[in-house]
């Protein structure tokens, strides 16, 4: 099962299958820890605001004493596996289910927005012109010159834009 | 017997001056190839408007996907990690770590490269052979035909058909940029490579951005190109979208086989709109944007900036 709670969190999992693994996982209490250890692990490496592995407590307690608010999603999207959707928040509460949306969703909805759980609270500073520089680099084509070497636009802008 | 004697001394004469572009062009069509195809690790200075950084390459090929890390030497240590389909940026000096993800479009199968085109755009011929990095290399220059390309000069290694030099001039015939390999191995295996750049996230407290991209049809969009660039072709269409509080734009990419013209088209989203068009040089490359409407247009590529000014100037909103 561990193998497939991975599987999930990489979206890699048919949408039948992702909800087969989430009404197995409120049961059973190894996989329960299995998934907030992966999660853990997953915070620790983007660099978020890591969260305890014991985060369920805490998570369920702040719940009971703000209003629902979840990810500007269109509701419409969740109708279906409700039940499971309820059981799933039951055991992991809001910030989980944000990224459980996400997941599932990402495999039938083409939108860009799936790409971005939104978090609250996350804002996200864009540095413009260097995004559009290292965007420009990986998708043109490349032309005779090894493509790697092509990346040093982007990263001596750095210097240059630090030094002056 | 004279017949024979003058038809050797027209192949001779011939012979050497009809291949040789064709040779060029071949070799040019050689090099774009290996650098997808080659394992190989090598030392490069990149030089621009008097400045020098030395920086390491390495490229390999594991189960059929590319892997690619940049590393600068010199000053912060600024990385560029590229795999199948992610390209990981490292700037140290503001802690911040981009990552580019590409949904459809898999980095390693970029488009294919069109040397054949070039001719049509550039003169290409053969210049004297010089030796680089301990290896004898062949030297080919491609001089462009109109006011929209710069001037390149290549200098591959014939037996493995990687660039080891590479010169880019303005419309004055200055350098702008180059860069050339002091050391380079090619071949043999990197073993745990793929896997260490699979893996590779900073340690410490970085800010994350992360950019999203996936292929549209770009005639859907409701856009259009007024003035195309001559030898430009639409070769990528794209939404992108930088962050969950920006709206998703469009990244179109034209090419003409050698230089590219990136074109991002952005609701302008609380951005305060150009009064005049903008034009500037990052680094390297030339940035041009205006406002059209309530939409941002940024067109930036390796090339002079009449290009630039010519196809921005030229794309509107037909809805």
């Amino acid at each position: 099962m561990p193998p497939r709670i991975s599987a999930l969190m990489d979206g890699e999992l048919s949408h039948g299958e992702a909800c087969d693994v989430l009404s197995v996982l409120p049961k059973e209490d190894k996989l329960r820890a299995q998934w907030d250890i992966y999660h853990l692990i997953g915070d620790a490496i983007r660099q978020d605001q890591v969260h305890d592995v014991d985060m369920i407590d805490r998570v369920m307690g702040q719940l009971s004493h703000e209003p629902v608010l979840l990810a500007p999603r269109q509701p419409h999207k969740l109708r279906g596996g409700s039940n499971r959707w309820a059981m799933a928040a039951g055991v992991a509460g809001m910030t989980l289910v944000g990224s459980l949306f996400w997941l599932i969703q990402g495999g039938h909805d083409n939108g860009l927005e799936n790409d971005f759980p939104a978090k609250p609270g996350t804002v996200v500073a864009v540095n413009d012109m260097q995004h559009y520089l290292l965007a420009h680099q990986a998708f043109a084509p490349r032309g005779p010159v090894q493509g790697g070497v092509h990346y040093i636009r982007t990263v001596a802008l750095q210097q240059s834009g630090s030094a002056r | 017997m004279i017949k024979v004697f003058l038809t050797a001394v027209l192949v001779l004469l011939l012979g050497p001056v009809q291949a040789r572009p064709n040779d060029a062009a071949a070799l040019l069509d050689k090099a774009a190839k290996a650098t997808q195809k080659l394992n190989y690790s090598g030392v490069f200075i990149y030089q621009r408007a008097g400045d020098s950084e030395t920086s390491r390459i390495t490229h390999v090929i594991e189960a059929g996907k590319e892997y690619e890390h940049l590393e600068v030497l010199d000053g912060p240590p600024r990385e560029v990690v590229r795999t199948s389909d992610e390209v990981k940026c490292f700037l140290p000096a503001t802690h911040t770590l981009i990552i580019e993800k590409s949904r459809q479009r898999s980095f390693s199968s970029l488009l294919p490269v069109q040397t054949a085109g070039l001719s049509e755009y550039y003169a290409v011929r053969e210049e004297k052979p010089v030796r680089i990095a301990g290896i004898e290399t062949r030297s080919i220059l491609l001089e462009p035909k109109d006011e929209y390309r710069h001037r390149y000069q290549f200098w591959i290694d014939p037996q493995s058909g990687l660039v080891l030099k590479a010169v880019r001039f303005n419309e004055h015939g200055e350098r702008i940029e180059s860069f050339a390999f002091s050391e380079i191995k090619v071949g043999g295996r990197f073993p745990k490579e793929a896997e260490k750049l699979r893996k590779k996230m900073p340690g410490g407290d970085w800010h994350v951005e992360s950019v999203a991209t996936r292929e549209t049809a770009f005639d859907k969009q409701g856009w259009q190109i007024a003035t195309p660039l001559p030898g430009y072709r639409l070769v990528a269409s794209m939404q992108r979208k930088a962050g969950a509080d920006t709206p998703a734009g469009q990244h179109l990419i034209f090419s003409d086989g050698l230089s590219s013209i990136s074109v991002f088209i952005e609701p302008l989203a609380g951005r305060k709109a150009a009064a005049e068009p903008e034009l500037h040089a990052m680094g390297a490359v030339n940035v041009y944007k205006r406002t059209s409407g309530a939409y941002q247009i940024l067109v930036m590529g390796e090339v002079p900036p009449q290009a630039l000014r010519r196809l921005g100037d030229g794309i509107e909103h037909v809805k």
